[in-house]
C-alpha cells in the first residue's frame, strides 16, 4: 500500500491558529485553484466516496425536510465523521481533492452536473454560515465581488424599513421555530429564539452593514422576502451575505463544470486504463459501504424466513408484506419490487428467491403465469444481465425461451443497453420506501403496492398491526404519535424498541438496518444467555481487550495498518486473542 | 402619419435583423384548425358566425404592426424570435376541437398579417424568445433554448371562487372587479417600487382574469430561479386548507406588506365589503368569522348578526345594502357589521391578560383583510419562461371579447363588461365604411389603419403612447450604450497597444 501523501506536511505560514483568524480560510474554499501533489489511488477514491457520504446525507436531509438547523447540525458531524483528516492541512487537502474529484465525475451529464451543483452549494451554504460573523464578512470581502456597504446617509434614510424587514424576518424565523419544535418537541426553538433576538440586539447597538446588490444575485432571500427591496435593489444585512457568496459559489462551480464536461474527452482517452474506470463509476456506486452497519453475513435460505418473520426480526412494512404474501398470495408491482429487493439486501440468493416467490404465489397463481409475470421482476432486481437470466430461466423455471425472449428481453436489453452493464439495484432506502406512491394504503384490498405503512396506515390500522408484534402498548402510543407527525422513521425506530425491549439508538434508513439490529440484538442476547452460562469472566477480558486496541492505537501503530476496522472487526480480533 | 412611421420602424427591424443574423426575428406559435368544407353553410344558416368575424377581425382589425413592433423589440442585436400560439379557430359546432401549432415566427409584419388572416387563429399564445428560430428547432436539439421572456403574472378569478359571492367559474362582473382591481394596484405597485420595472402592461385576459407583462429587458432576461423568488415575494397566501388561507406572514410586516396591507385597508371598506356583500349572509360571515381565534367572540357575533339579518327581509339584505352602498348616502350592512367585528376584536383583545395572545387577536383582522383581498397568483405562469401566455388584443373565442390593456392608474374604473367585443367591431368598421363609401382596399391603401375610429382605438393609442414609445426609447438608449461602451473599450485597447 502506497499512502505518499499521507505523512503530515510543514505548516505554511505559522500555526493553525494564527490563520483561523485572517489569511486563508482552511475551513471553506471556492476551489478556483485545481490542486497539485501526488495522491494514491486509495485514497482518490476513498477521498471522493467520503465526500459523497456528506452530499448525500445532506441531500436525503433536505428530502425530509429536516430544519436548516437541525442540517446545520448535522452537516457539522458528518463532516467531522468522514471529512477530518488528521491536521488541518489534511482536512483541507481531503476537502480541496475530494470536490475536484467529484467535480470530474459529475461532469458529463446535465443531470449529474446539477445534482453536484445543488448539494456542493448547499454543503458550501452549510459551511459558511457555521464561519463566525467576522469570518463571513472577510471571506465574502476576500472574494472581491462588486457590491458594496450603503453609506451612512442611504443607511439613515432607510433604517425604519431595513429594522422592518429584519424584524419580520426574525419573528417570522421565531414562530415558525415554535411552531416546529412544539411539534417536534425539541429545543432547537429556544436556540433559534436567542439567536435571532441576538441578531436584532446587535442591529440596535451598532450600525450594521448593509450591502446594495441587484435583487437577481440573491433569489433565496428575495423569495422569502427577508431583504428590503427598492427599485430593484436588495439591501442585504451583514448576516445574510452567505446568499450573495453561495450564489457566486454555485455560478463559479456551474461553469467549472461545464469547462470539465469539455475536457473529459481528453481525460478519458488520457486515463482509459486507469483513473478514467474509477471516475466513471463514482456517480452510481453505493455509499453505504464498510460504512454503515453490515447486514449479517452469510446466505439464508427461503425456508429460513417463515421464522425470521415469526422472530420478529423484519421492519412492519415487510412484515406486512410477507403476511400479506403468505395470505393473499399475491404483491402488486412495487410491493414486489421492494420486498424482492430487501430479501436480496438481507442475503437471500436468487435461487432461493425464485424458490420462495414460486411457493408463496402457486396457490392463486399457475406456474405459466407466475414465469410470465413475476420471474423477470425478481431476475431483473437481483441484477442479471440478459445471458444469465436466459439460462436460470430455463434451469429454474422452465420457460420457453421464445416466450421469454418475446415479453422481456427487449426490456431487458433496453436496460441494460442503457446502462451499459450489469445494473445492480440496491435495497430501497426507507425515503424511498415513504415517497413512494402506493396509491391507497396497503392494509386495503387483497393489492399490495409495498410503501411505508406509518405512512399508508391509519392510527387503527397501526396500532393493530403492532399489537400482533406484541410491541409495548405504551410504546404502540408513541409511534402512533410520530407516525402522525410525519416522522415515519423515528416511528419506526420506536416500534423497534416497543417490539425488542430494546432501543435502537443508530437510526433506520433502510428497512435492512432494522432487520440487522433486530438480528444483532438476537445474537447478543444469545450470546448474553451463553455468558451467563459459565464464560463471563472471558467476556469480561474481552471488554479489557477492546479498550486496550481503541485506547493504545499510537503506543502500537504496527495494529493501525490495513484497512480501518470497523467496531465489529475489532470484536472479532479481540474475542480471538483470548482464544 | 404615425402609420407610416411605425411601418418604416418594421421595415427597419426586418433588415436589421436580416443582416445581423439572417434569422428570423419573430416567432409566433400558432395553431390552425383546418377549414372544413362544411363551414360556409353553417355560417349561413346562423349568420355571421364567430369565424367569420374572427376572420374579419385579423383581416382588418388587430393591431398588427404594434404587435410585431413590441414582440421585436426595436432591437437588431438581440435574438426576438418570439413564440406564440394559437389554438385552431373554432365554432361552436367544431368537431375536430382545438389543434395547436407551437413555435411560429415572422420575418415581418406583413408576413404575421397575412398568417393571421389565412388562419384566424382563435387564440394567440406568445412564448419566450429562442437561441435559434424555433421553426428549425429540430435543427438545433439540443442548444434550443428559450433566452428571454416577458416576466408575465396571471389572476384568475376562479382563485377567488371561495371568496366572492356574485358567482363564480367563468362568471366576471363589476361586483367582483374590485379583487383584480386591488391585485393590479398593489401588484404594480410592488413591480415599480420594489423591483424597479418601468415597462409594464396590464391586459384583461377577455374573460375572467388579467395578465401581466413586464417587458424590461431585466425582466425579460431573468433565470427560471429568479422568476420563482419574484413570484415567491410577491405572493402571501400559500394555499387554502378548510376553506382557510394559509399566510405566509409573520406578525411583523415587511414594508412591502405594510404597503399592500394601506391598498387593501382601503379598498376593503371602500369597495370589497361593500360591493362584495362579505358580512350579509351567514354563510359568508361564518366563513370570515372562521378567522378569528376567539371561539366566543366568534358565536357572539354570528348569533347578533343572525337576528339583525333575518329580521328585515329575509334573504333581501344583499340587495338592500348594494343598493345603500350605490346609493352612497349611508353605510352598507357588511361596512356596519366589520366595524362591529372591528371594535369587538379591539375590545376583546384589550381584556386579554398576554400581550401576546392579544396581539394574535388583532392580527387576526389583518389575515382576514390579506386572505380576502391579497392578490392571489397563478404561480406557475410566471415561474418558468417557457410557459405560453395569451397574446393581448387577441379575442376571447367563448366571450368574443377583445384582450384589451387596463390603465393600472384607473384600474377601479375599468368594467370588464364594457370592453369592445368582436361582433360591436366588426359591425363599427363596416358602418364606418359604408359611411365612407370607401372599399377595405381602398382604405388600406390610403394607409389607414382599419382599429382607427373604431372603439378599439382608444386602446390601441393607449398601448402605443404609454407601452409602446416609453419601451421603444428606453430599447434604443440601452442600444446606444452599449455601443458607446463597445466603442470606449475599443479605444482603450486601442490605447493601450500604443501604450
Amino acid at each position: 500500500m502506497n499512502f505518499i501523501n499521507s505523512a503530515p506536511r510543514p505548516v505554511v505560514g505559522g500555526t493553525p491558529t494564527s490563520q483561523a483568524s485572517k489569511g486563508p480560510y482552511l475551513e471553506l474554499s471556492m476551489y478556483k485553484e485545481v490542486p497539485t501533489g501526488e495522491i494514491s489511488l486509495e485514497e482518490f477514491e476513498e477521498y471522493a466516496l467520503d465526500r459523497l457520504r456528506v452530499l448525500k446525507a445532506i441531500e436525503e436531509a433536505k428530502l425530509r425536510s429536516k430544519s436548516e438547523d437541525t442540517i446545520q447540525a448535522d452537516v457539522e458531524t458528518l463532516l467531522k465523521k468522514h471529512m477530518q483528516g488528521s491536521s488541518r492541512q489534511q482536512t483541507y487537502r481531503k476537502d480541496v481533492l475530494s470536490h475536484h474529484i467529484l467535480r470530474l465525475a459529475y461532469c458529463r451529464t446535465a443531470d449529474l452536473r446539477s445534482w453536484l451543483l445543488a448539494q456542493e452549494a448547499l454543503l458550501f451554504k452549510f459551511r459558511f454560515k457555521a464561519l463566525g460573523r467576522q469570518q463571513q464578512v472577510e471571506f465574502f470581502s476576500s472574494m472581491g465581488l462588486p457590491y458594496h456597504a450603503i453609506s451612512d446617509a442611504e443607511f439613515e434614510e432607510l433604517a425604519g424599513q431595513l429594522a422592518a424587514v429584519l424584524n419580520a424576518c426574525g419573528e417570522w424565523d421565531k414562530a415558525k421555530a415554535v411552531t416546529s419544535s412544539s411539534r417536534r418537541g425539541d429545543t432547537h426553538g429556544l436556540q433559534d429564539i436567542g439567536r435571532s433576538g441576538g441578531a436584532a440586539a446587535a442591529a440596535v447597538a451598532s450600525r450594521p452593514l448593509f450591502y446594495k446588490v441587484p435583487f437577481q444575485a440573491v433569489p433565496d432571500l428575495v423569495g422569502s422576502r427577508r431583504v428590503l427591496l427598492r427599485a430593484g435593489q436588495a439591501y442585504v444585512g451583514e448576516d445574510q451575505v452567505y446568499s450573495l457568496v453561495v450564489g457566486a459559489f454555485r455560478s463559479c462551480l456551474s461553469a467549472s463544470l461545464a469547462e470539465a464536461a469539455r475536457a473529459w474527452g481528453a481525460f478519458s482517452a488520457a486515463e482509459a486504463d486507469r483513473l478514467a474506470p474509477l471516475v466513471d463509476s463514482l456517480p452510481s456506486r453505493s455509499v453505504y459501504g464498510s460504512d454503515n452497519r453490515k447486514v449479517p453475513v452469510g446466505e439464508i435460505s427461503a425456508g429460513q424466513l417463515a421464522g425470521l418473520v415469526a422472530g420478529r426480526n423484519f421492519p412492519l412494512c415487510m412484515s406486512v408484506m410477507y403476511e400479506r404474501l403468505a395470505s393473499e398470495h399475491h404483491l402488486k408491482h412495487w410491493g414486489l419490487q421492494q420486498f424482492t429487493l430487501f430479501l436480496k439486501s438481507i442475503g437471500l440468493p436468487l435461487e432461493q428467491a425464485l424458490l420462495f416467490f414460486r411457493q408463496q404465489f402457486a396457490p392463486r397463481t399457475p406456474g405459466d403465469k407466475f414465469n410470465k409475470e413475476y420471474v423477470y421482476s425478481v431476475l431483473y432486481n437481483y441484477g442479471l444481465a440478459l445471458n444469465s437470466s436466459y439460462l436460470l430461466l430455463f434451469v429454474v423455471c422452465r420457460t420457453p425461451g421464445d416466450k421469454f425472449n418475446k415479453e422481456y428481453a427487449y426490456n431487458v436489453r433496453y436496460n441494460y443497453g442503457q446502462e451499459g452493464k450489469r445494473q445492480d439495484w440496491s435495497e430501497w432506502s426507507c425515503v424511498k420506501i415513504i415517497n413512494q406512491e402506493v396509491g391507497g394504503a396497503c392494509a386495503g384490498a387483497g393489492e399490495c403496492n409495498g410503501g411505508c405503512p406509518y405512512k399508508t396506515y391509519s392510527a387503527e390500522q397501526l396500532r393493530a398491526a403492532l399489537s400482533r408484534l406484541n410491541c409495548n402498548d405504551k410504546v404502540i402510543r408513541e409511534v402512533v404519535d410520530k407516525a402522525r407527525g410525519k416522522h415515519y422513521q423515528l416511528a419506526c425506530g420506536l416500534a423497534f424498541e416497543g417490539i425488542t425491549g430494546s432501543p435502537q439508538e443508530t437510526g433506520i434508513n433502510k428497512p435492512s438496518e432494522y432487520y440487522a439490529s433486530s438480528i444483532e440484538l438476537a445474537t447478543q442476547r444469545a450470546a448474553a444467555a451463553a455468558g451467563a452460562n459459565g464464560a463471563g469472566e472471558q467476556q469480561g477480558q474481552q471488554q479489557q481487550q477492546q479498550g486496550q486496541q481503541a485506547g493504545g492505537g499510537a503506543v502500537q501503530p504496527q495494529q493501525q495498518e490495513g484497512p480501518p476496522q470497523t467496531p465489529a472487526g475489532q470484536r472479532a480480533v479481540a474475542a480471538g486473542t483470548p482464544a | 402619419m404615425e402609420t407610416a412611421t411605425e411601418r418604416q420602424d418594421a421595415k427597419r427591424a426586418k433588415t436589421e435583423h436580416q443582416a445581423a443574423e439572417g434569422a428570423e426575428p419573430m416567432a409566433v406559435d400558432d395553431a390552425v384548425q383546418q377549414k372544413d368544407a362544411a363551414a360556409p353553410e353553417q355560417q349561413q344558416q346562423t349568420g355571421p358566425s364567430m369565424r367569420f368575424l374572427m376572420t374579419q377581425y385579423y383581416k382588418r382589425l388587430f393591431p398588427v404592426q404594434q404587435m410585431f413592433k413590441w414582440l421585436c423589440y426595436g432591437n437588431a442585436a438581440t435574438l426576438r424570435l418570439t413564440a406564440a400560439s394559437a389554438a385552431g379557430a373554432s365554432c361552436a359546432s367544431t368537431l375536430e376541437g382545438d389543434i395547436f401549432v407551437r413555435y411560429q415566427s415572422y420575418k415581418s409584419w406583413t408576413d404575421l398579417a397575412t398568417d393571421l388572416a389565412r388562419k384566424v387563429p382563435s387564440k394567440i399564445d406568445i412564448g419566450p424568445v429562442y437561441t435559434h428560430d424555433p421553426r428549425q428547432r429540430a435543427k438545433y436539439a439540443k442548444d434550443f433554448k428559450p433566452v428571454q421572456r416577458e416576466l408575465v403574472i396571471d389572476i384568475d378569478m376562479t382563485d377567488y371562487d371561495e371568496l366572492r359571492t356574485c358567482g363564480s367559474g367563468g362568471h366576471i362582473c363589476s361586483r367582483c372587479w374590485p379583487f383584480i382591481a386591488v391585485a393590479i394596484q398593489v401588484l404594480d405597485t410592488a413591480l415599480r417600487e420594489d423591483f424597479g420595472f418601468q415597462h409594464i402592461l396590464w391586459v384583461y385576459s377577455g374573460r375572467r382574469g388579467v395578465h401581466c407583462w413586464v417587458a424590461d429587458e431585466g425582466a425579460r432576461l431573468l433565470a427560471d430561479d429568479v422568476r420563482a423568488s419574484v413570484v415567491g415575494y410577491l405572493s402571501v397566501i400559500r394555499g387554502v386548507e378548510g376553506g382557510m388561507a394559509k399566510l405566509g406572514m409573520g406578525m411583523v410586516k415587511h414594508p412591502a406588506l405594510e404597503r399592500a396591507e394601506r391598498l387593501l385597508r382601503s379598498a376593503w371598506r371602500q369597495h370589497l365589503l361593500p360591493e362584495q356583500c362579505l358580512l350579509d349572509e351567514p354563510q359568508h360571515y361564518n366563513a370570515l368569522l372562521q378567522y378569528i381565534p376567539d371561539e366566543e367572540l366568534r358565536s357572539s357575533l354570528a348569533a347578533k348578526w343572525a337576528k339583525g339579518g333575518q329580521g328585515i327581509v329575509p334573504g333581501g339584505n344583499r340587495r338592500a345594502s348594494a343598493a345603500a352602498a350605490a346609493a352612497g348616502d349611508s353605510v352598507s350592512l357588511s361596512v356596519r357589521r366589520w366595524d362591529e367585528l372591528e371594535k369587538a376584536v379591539k375590545e376583546q383583545a384589550s381584556r386579554l391578560p398576554s400581550g401576546k395572545a392579544a396581539k394574535a387577536l388583532e392580527k387576526s383582522l389583518d389575515d382576514i383583510i390579506f386572505a380576502y383581498s391579497y392578490p392571489r397568483l397563478d404561480v406557475e405562469v410566471t415561474k418558468k419562461m417557457n410557459h405560453l401566455l395569451k397574446a393581448p388584443f387577441c379575442v376571447h373565442p367563448k366571450t368574443g371579447k377583445v384582450c384589451v390593456p387596463i390603465d393600472p392608474e384607473a384600474a377601479w374604473d375599468f368594467d370588464p363588461d364594457d370592453v369592445p367585443t368582436v361582433q360591436q367591431l366588426v359591425q363599427e368598421i363596416n358602418e364606418q365604411q359604408q359611411d365612407a363609401g370607401a372599399s377595405p382596399q381602398q382604405q388600406q391603401a390610403a394607409g389607414a389603419e382599419g382599429w382607427q375610429g373604431t372603439s378599439l382605438e382608444p386602446y390601441i393609442a393607449a398601448f402605443a403612447s404609454s407601452f409602446l414609445s416609453p419601451l421603444a426609447a428606453s430599447s434604443k438608449a440601452a442600444l446606444n450604450e452599449r455601443a458607446q461602451a463597445a466603442a470606449a473599450e475599443q479605444r482603450t485597447q486601442r490605447a493601450d497597444v500604443s501604450w
